[in-house]
């Protein structure tokens, strides 16, 4: 014995949970897509100058053909392969706005994450490849290492690489290199991580 | 108006008020539906399900695992959401209907679960092997035992719900392997959130998923448990039962929480009968007359073991209901004239049905039974109909010995009921006869939206 309702209170609910569904859908992160990985590492709690950020849309023109690019090797797997000719990196960009910067704040013992930052070469391997960028302080101490790729073919090598890549960053930071040690499980993740790592360090105009 | 003393409510009787109707609409229940596949398409999209099925063999694979996955947990969550039971998706649609999507939702559950475990073996054996992929799903990953528990007890409980299965079991042992169902998918839960790709990196995915999950357990437990609770507040006892026919039985359940109550004919509960070895068990039964202040009428009929006691219950036995459910109440007629159909011991909710229909609507009744001696309220039926306006028709005797063979065709209908097709049809029965009503009366030009079927309880 009810009347019949109205259009609009037909469609209200309709429209509004669509618009809320839709909201959530783009507020998700999108790990997913190649490039958008949020698995970085910076040391401290202090949060990165927007400068040391910029440099990651440095132009490919910028690197300097005399730079020798150091060889990825990964000595026990025989599929690991370089792939210079996609990612002509080490890509060395000191950051323009802070030239000035360095003198006073050694002078006052403060060091700051915005210094040059390297992106790596692709190393290959089994399951697919690691990219590694990594920052250096004004002090030239390896302060930050963002994961640029890391193998995703397989739901098995996603959970492995997120479980252990934050670790290798973490513990590349407080060794300030690449002699970090293995997480059990993530060995070759490790063997790629170690020598891309090291790659950035060995072409790192000071360190 | 001064509020009765307790003296004077109990000595005036009054019938119960109707329940109110449910406010949602079909186009809510659409909404919320297409809104949940919307944010699980969207949130497998989003995380790179689409671009992956372009993607190698493995990507692809495990692209559709995880969609599947995650069909398979909404098909879990909404049918969770129906067996709470909620008096805002109950009062419109009725508890029977909810019960069978549920059965339904299970099945696409467990097929969606079959394919999801299927893809993710596939996914994982190309880079190690079938062997080592079963080996790594089944316990070597984190949480993967427990899961692999919790399929195997989901798959065990929808295979025996199916109805060939379903028909085998008895009743307590189907109900406690159903039960299983909630360690199912609780133990499932945990490999979505450690190991699913949408969860595991993406905190704003995993906190809503969280969310949903403990939403519906709170509701579960809230409407499950705390509406038995406040039942258990309120028990009734039994104060008259009465032999009606062979195997038929009244029994009347009164107490003073009646005076709170709202019910309308035609409606059912499910009664758990406070005695040794019965009462963790429900039935449901229908009301067989109009419900008031001084008590609810039920006509069972004893089929089974649980019918069987409660036709032998003694007077003054503790009984907890919860109800009513039920949405084919005269609330469903109009101004229409009335055709009721009562097959059996479908006479108990016809008899309070029709009790509280007007002289307007000339109620026409046909009762069916296979004996005599199974015709239960018949005297009580030609009074309420004769005061009514209307006209009671039995038809009795075993199916071979009618002279027709389908006393339900659409011919048999119009010639009794010539203005069949301008009135409202109501039928309560077993099944096979529900199916022949609703057959005929659609043949005989009765409007679908005209007929109200009520599957028997009692």
């Amino acid at each position: 014995m009810s009347q019949k309702p109205t259009l609009g209170r037909q469609i209200f609910p309709a429209v509004a949970l669509t618009v809320v569904g839709v909201g959530f859908i783009s507020l998700l992160d999108n790990p997913g897509g190649n490039g958008g990985v949020a698995l970085e590492g910076a040391f401290g709690a202090t949060t990165v100058p927007m400068n040391a950020d910029t440099t990651t849309v440095l132009p490919e023109v910028a690197v300097d053909p005399s730079v020798v690019v150091p060889q990825t090797t990964l000595a026990p797997s025989p599929l690991v392969t370089v792939a210079p000719v996609v990612t002509p990196a080490p890509v060395v960009a000191p950051a323009p706005a802070v030239t000035a910067a360095p003198n006073t704040q050694q002078a006052t013992g403060i060091d700051t994450c915005d210094g040059v930052a390297i992106t790596g070469p692709v190393a290959s391997f089994r399951w697919g490849n690691i990219q590694l960028r990594a920052t250096f302080s004004q002090k030239n101490v390896l302060c930050k290492v963002k994961v640029l790729t890391y193998p995703s073919d397989h739901q098995k090598s996603i959970y492995i690489n997120q479980n252990a890549l934050p670790i290798y960053n973490q513990e590349a930071i407080t060794a300030g290199g690449a002699q970090i040690s293995v997480v059990s499980g993530a060995t070759e993740s490790w063997r790629a991580y170690t020598a891309d790592l090291q790659a950035i360090i060995d072409s790192h105009p000071v360190g | 108006m001064t509020r009765p003393t307790v003296a004077s409510a109990l000595s005036r009787v009054r019938p119960l008020p109707a329940p109110q109707a449910s406010r949602v609409l079909d186009t809510d229940v659409g909404a919320i539906i297409g809104v949940l596949t919307l944010v699980v398409v969207g949130l497998w999209s989003r995380h790179g399900g689409v671009t992956a099925l372009g993607g190698s063999a493995a990507k692809a694979y495990t692209s559709i695992a995880q969609l599947t996955g995650l069909f398979c947990s909404e098909a879990g969550i909404l049918g969770l959401i129906l067996i709470t039971r909620t008096p805002l998706v109950e009062r419109r649609y009725g508890l029977d209907r909810m019960f069978n999507w549920h059965r339904l939702l299970g099945e696409a559950m467990a097929i969606f679960l079959a394919l999801h475990i299927a893809f993710s073996i596939a996914a994982w054996a190309i880079p190690d092997g079938t062997m080592n992929a079963i080996q790594s799903l089944t316990g070597k990953e984190p949480y993967m035992a427990l899961t692999t528990v919790g399929s195997v007890i989901v798959l065990i409980v929808t295979i025996s719900s199916l109805k060939s299965f379903r028909n085998k079991l008895s009743y307590e042992m189907w109900y406690f392997v159903h039960l299983t169902a909630y360690f199912g998918l609780a133990a499932s839960f945990s490999h979505q959130i450690v190991l699913g790709t949408d969860f595991s990196t993406d905190s704003l995915a995993r906190g809503f998923w969280v969310g949903i999950h403990l939403a519906l357990v709170v509701w579960l437990i809230w409407s499950r448990w705390g509406r038995l609770f406040i039942a258990i507040a309120r028990p009734l006892r039994v104060t008259a039962v009465t032999h009606e026919a062979q195997g038929v039985t009244s029994v009347v359940l009164s107490g003073t929480h009646l005076r709170k109550a709202k019910a309308h004919g035609g409606q059912f509960y499910l009664v758990r009968q406070m005695v040794k070895g019965r009462w963790w068990q429900t039935n449901p039964f229908s009301l067989s007359a109009q419900p008031t202040t001084a008590g609810l009428r039920f006509t069972v009929k004893s089929r089974g073991e649980s019918s069987n006691a409660f036709t032998n219950i003694a007077v003054g036995t503790r009984v907890i209901v919860e109800g009513p459910y039920g949405v084919c109440t005269p609330d469903v007629v109009k101004s229409e004239k009335v055709l009721l159909v009562a097959g059996g011991v479908g006479i108990g909710p016809v008899v309070s049905f029709l009790e509280q229909l007007g002289s307007e609507h000339e109620p026409i009744i046909l009762y069916r039974a296979t004996s005599e001696k199974e015709v239960a309220h018949i005297n009580e039926l030609e009074a309420l109909a004769s005061a009514r306006n209307g006209k009671v028709h039995t038809l009795v005797g075993p199916r071979a010995t009618l002279k027709v063979a389908d006393p339900f065709s659409p011919a048999v209908l119009l010639k009794v009921v010539p203005d069949l097709a301008k009135r409202v049809v109501i039928v309560a029965g077993p099944e096979s006869m529900v199916k022949a009503v609703q057959h005929g009366a659609k043949a005989a030009g009765v409007p679908v939206e005209n007929i109200h079927a009520e599957r028997a309880w009692w």
